[in-house]
């Protein structure tokens, strides 16, 4: 197992800076995800860690040995590319042993480690096949397979199911985390999906504008986002601009004001009374709350349904409470009853929310 | 309702103007076929007979073997020389990069007789060894060198760069690369500029002509010239070109069965 750290990498095209100072570490056997929008220099940064490109500036280390001008074939590394990369003029099999013959491996262990590697992501018994006879999630697996057959020190993996549908998609990660799982190997996985991110990873750098913003384990980003672009782009949120209205010191509580909305906060020694704050507050976490419970939550407002969505798993109510809409999620049985609660009063909870600098 | 006659007789008028258009194309070739095959009787008949072919010169047959000769040996130059070059005019980013494209597709517009002209003039009165079948040979490769240039580097920049990525990332070095996944790849590419030398350097007259005088040989096309020049359009001179018509039919044909039309896409229509 390998360590993997990125010190200060910047990589500029003419005046255009794509990567910016990026910091990044993975440690022995963990799976670090790059989580960003298009654009965001994720996938710049994931080629200069294999040494497709290369840096302007900054150091990358794999555990203590600097490979910063290292080409990518003296890397040991293992990448998946986000469009399907098997080699057209080889069948399965000789896309597999293909980095092991640049190894100079005896032809006997090659073949045994081809069969472990086909064996390790299900497609055993397709050796003989041409990559344009399989589908995009074997292409996909058997890349997987060729990669893993080198036993690389570094999986780097570029956005690999972007091009694959949603239902395969949602299986296929799995396969990545169980596989990576299974052979203990440092992985750093790129992506601008964060359903994907979250689900396989043990650490996330959410990236923006070519700069690091956010780093924590997934359930720290998700809850505690630390600008208002983190917590815009993972999920959904409603955005209220805030001003401070009242401010207990000593019970811990400020009044912010919005729209003509008062919103309580908890743990407001943070706030600077003279500035403006941005709050979020995801629809999953409001509730549609019984008038006479309205004690029982920090925050309740009367609003109107104006509007209801049905997702499927969840139904949407936007909810107009003098002018400014809230989304809210509801769930289980009792969402069906909101389904034709268009125009009707309703009331909703919610505790505390993020704030966030503007 | 029943369709108007202009809806009726559209089709039909755009098949005869078709046929009319390939008839134009198809018929100088056919002829030449024709008076090949075709035997008049003092009677007045007519009869389908090869005895032309029979009556075709050793010479002819000599200088479509020097011919052939010719064109493999400028095939293997050109590619030899114009794959590394634009390989490297694809992959590397240099200055002048744009002003020696901007040059090549300029030479592309140079007329037939002026570029002939123009190595006669430059190999055989200012380097002075455009002499005999290597001169020939020499002029030949210098001559169809920008064909195969620009066939390779069409089949480079065609060439996804992620299937070069993956190699080197899985451990191939820069030279593993090229002979294990580069050039496997280009190769059907690069072979539509080889078919394309192999036919036109077989069939060329304008340069032959020209080179004819300093290096002595005499190609193919070339003798079928002199024939006429000679006998008049007699069958064995139709014969000797539908032989050189064959040839090229013969190569284009093997190129369609082994790579099919992906590579020759814009130079030829099937």
């Amino acid at each position: 197992m390998t360590r993997v750290e990125a010190v200060e990498l910047v990589k500029r095209y003419g005046s255009f800076v794509a990567v910016d100072k990026v910091t990044l570490r993975a440690r022995e056997g963990e799976l670090v995800t790059i989580l960003g929008p298009s654009g965001c220099g994720k996938s710049t940064t994931l080629r200069m860690l294999a040494g497709l490109i290369p840096p302007d500036w900054g150091r990358i280390f794999f555990d203590e040995r600097d490979v910063t001008s290292l080409p990518p074939d003296k890397r040991n590394i293992g990448f998946v590319f986000q469009r399907v990369a098997l080699f057209p003029h080889m069948n399965v099999y000789k896309n597999v042993a293909f980095g092991l013959e640049m190894r100079k491996l005896p032809k006997r262990v090659i073949q045994e480690k081809v069969k472990e590697a086909l064996r390790l992501v299900h497609m055993e018994g397709y050796e003989d096949r041409m990559p344009s006879q399989l589908s995009g999630g074997q292409a996909q697996r058997v890349e997987i397979a060729r990669v893993l057959a080198t036993d690389p020190e570094v999986l780097l993996f570029d956005e690999p199911l972007s091009n694959i549908d949603a239902k395969l998609k949602d299986e296929l990660k799995y396969e990545i985390r169980r596989i990576q799982r299974e052979t203990r190997k440092t992985m750093i996985y790129v992506t601008h999906d964060q359903a994907e991110a979250f689900a396989i990873s043990d650490r996330v750098y959410v990236m923006n504008n070519g700069r690091i913003e956010q780093e924590g384990s997934p359930l720290e980003i998700y809850t505690n986002p630390r600008t208002p672009f983190i917590a815009a782009f993972i999920g959904t949120t409603n955005f209220i601009e805030t001003s401070i209205k009242e401010y207990d010191e000593k019970g811990g509580i400020a009044t912010l004001e919005a729209a003509g909305l008062e919103i309580r906060v908890r743990h407001p020694s943070i706030l600077d009374k003279r500035k403006r704050y941005f709050i979020s507050i995801r629809p999953e976490d409001i509730k549609v709350i019984n008038p006479n419970d309205q004690k029982s939550y920090l925050n309740a407002l009367k609003g109107t349904v104006e509007d209801t969505i049905f997702i499927g798993t969840t139904v949407r109510l936007n909810i107009n409470i003098n002018g400014l809409v809230l989304k809210v999620d509801t769930y289980g049985a009792e969402r069906f009853s909101f389904l034709d609660s268009k125009g009707k009063e309703i009331v909703i909870g919610f505790d505390s929310p993020t704030i966030l600098n503007m | 309702m029943g369709r108007s006659i202009y809806e009726r007789l559209s089709p039909i008028l755009s098949y005869l103007y078709l046929i009319l258009v390939c008839t134009a194309i198809l018929l100088p070739l056919s002829i030449t076929l024709y008076r090949a095959i075709v035997v008049s009787k003092p009677d007045g008949s007519i009869t389908i007979s090869l005895q032309s072919y029979t009556m075709i010169s050793e010479a002819f047959w000599d200088k479509v073997l020097v011919n052939i000769s010719i064109s493999l040996l400028t095939v293997l130059i050109d590619v030899a020389v114009a794959v590394p070059v634009a390989y490297a005019l694809v992959k590397y980013e240099f200055k002048a990069k744009r002003l020696i494209f901007t040059y090549l597709n300029g030479v592309w517009y140079v007329p037939g007789i002026s570029y002939g002209l123009a190595l006669v003039l430059s190999y055989y009165f200012v380097y002075k060894f455009l002499l005999g079948f290597w001169g020939f040979v020499v002029a030949y490769s210098t001559g169809f060198m920008l064909l195969a240039l620009l066939t390779a580097i069409v089949a480079f920049r065609n060439l996804d760069p992620v299937y070069e990525e993956a190699a080197r990332c899985l451990g191939a070095g820069r030279l593993k690369t090229f002979f294990k996944v580069t050039l496997p790849l280009v190769g059907p590419g690069i072979t539509a500029g080889v078919v394309l030398i192999l036919v036109l350097s077989l069939n060329e007259f304008i340069t032959a002509l020209l080179l004819s005088g300093p290096t002595r040989v005499k190609t193919a096309p070339l003798q079928v010239f002199s024939d006429i020049r000679h006998a008049g359009i007699q069958p064995f001179v139709a014969a000797e070109a539908t032989v050189l018509q064959l040839v090229s039919l013969a190569i284009v044909i093997l190129y369609l069965k082994f790579f099919g039309t992906k590579y020759l896409r814009g130079a030829i229509m099937i």
